[in-house]
């Protein structure tokens, strides 16, 4: 096994197909760490949904208390 | 031994609270795995693989191109699978998986036409053909939007998951003419790389990463699927008790 260019210029040109394939693996890359960090900021905000929730039912039964 | 058959795991399998606890056990090392799978698959294709005969460096978009569209297949089954089983013994477990699985596939088909189109630019000399392999992947991508749009078309949540499921079911008449596409018609598409019956036509110091690449798809397959469904979990499972306890151990009020 032998790395097939001598330098980073070579591997970003790759005679003349490097706009092809980098194309190719910036666009996955970038669409499948969406596909990792979309469902990571939705499973926070479920949680500090439900959070707020309870926070503002614990402080509408604090206020009702209070009135009484 | 009890006379009855034990049904305990089939039931524990269809608990969200047990699927979201379990599966946030493995995500760390799944995601190691995926992570150097990944990895170790780009840098050998991308640099180390020799380059090929007739298309050159371009024949590289491979290490992306058929991994995706493996997913993109596999991920079908799976989502039309999850939405029969949760039309049939109405496991809601069930459905959140199948609702899971529609934007990854979506994104994985989209990403096997898009890698396509750039790898048949400098090979076929065009970017798109009407032929039977891309039209019939085109037809994938806007089955998996259908069965994501249909979620979110009724007011009820039972309503959404029934008309995805079906559409989902229905849809799978489209994989088999997928696979077969490049032998049934003629075809710019290359036949298949890779198949079961025989050894694959490509030489091993090209076909070892791709398989690298493969392995760490089906990872990161995993790894995305248990995000989206724990997502999910959440948002309809917000009335629980353990999601609240969840909520508020997270919050720290």
């Amino acid at each position: 096994m032998k790395m097939q260019f001598d330098n980073f210029q070579q591997l970003w040109d790759m005679a003349g197909h490097g706009p092809f394939v980098w194309t190719s693996v910036l666009v996955s890359l970038v669409m499948m760490i969406w596909l990792i960090v979309r469902p990571l900021a939705d499973r926070k905000a479920a949680l500090q949904d439900v959070a707020r929730d309870i926070a503002r039912t614990a402080q509408a039964k604090e206020n009702l208390k209070g009135d009484s | 031994m009890s006379s009855k058959t034990d049904w305990t795991w089939f039931h524990r399998l269809g608990s969200p609270r047990w699927f979201y606890e379990t599966t946030g056990r493995w995500l760390p090392w799944l995601g190691l795995l995926t992570l150097l799978l990944l990895g170790t698959g780009l840098v050998w294709g991308l640099g180390f693989a020799p380059q090929d005969a007739k298309q050159g460096n371009s024949f590289r978009i491979i290490y992306i191109h058929v991994p995706a569209s493996f997913l993109a297949l596999a991920g079908y089954y799976l989502m039309a699978i999850a939405g029969a089983v949760g039309l049939i013994w109405r496991m809601k477990l069930s459905f959140m998986v199948m609702k899971a699985a529609a934007p990854i596939g979506a994104v994985l088909t989209f990403l096997a036409l898009f890698t396509g189109a750039v790898w048949g630019k400098p090979t076929w000399g065009t970017y798109w053909v009407w032929d039977a392999r891309v039209t019939s992947m085109l037809i994938l991508l806007f089955l998996y939007l259908g069965v994501l749009a249909l979620q979110y078309a009724f007011h009820s949540q039972e309503a959404g998951n029934k008309a995805s499921a079906i559409l989902a079911l229905v849809g799978t008449v489209n994989i088999p003419i997928i696979y077969k596409s490049v032998d049934w018609w003629y075809t710019l598409h290359q036949p298949a790389t890779i198949k079961f019956t025989s050894a694959p036509s490509m030489h091993p110091d090209m076909f070892q990463p791709l398989l690298v690449m493969i392995l760490g798809f089906y990872c990161f397959y995993a790894v995305a699927l248990f995000l989206h469904t724990r997502a999910e979990i959440l948002r309809r499972e917000r009335k629980s008790s353990w999601v609240r306890e969840l909520a508020i151990k997270e919050a720290g009020l």
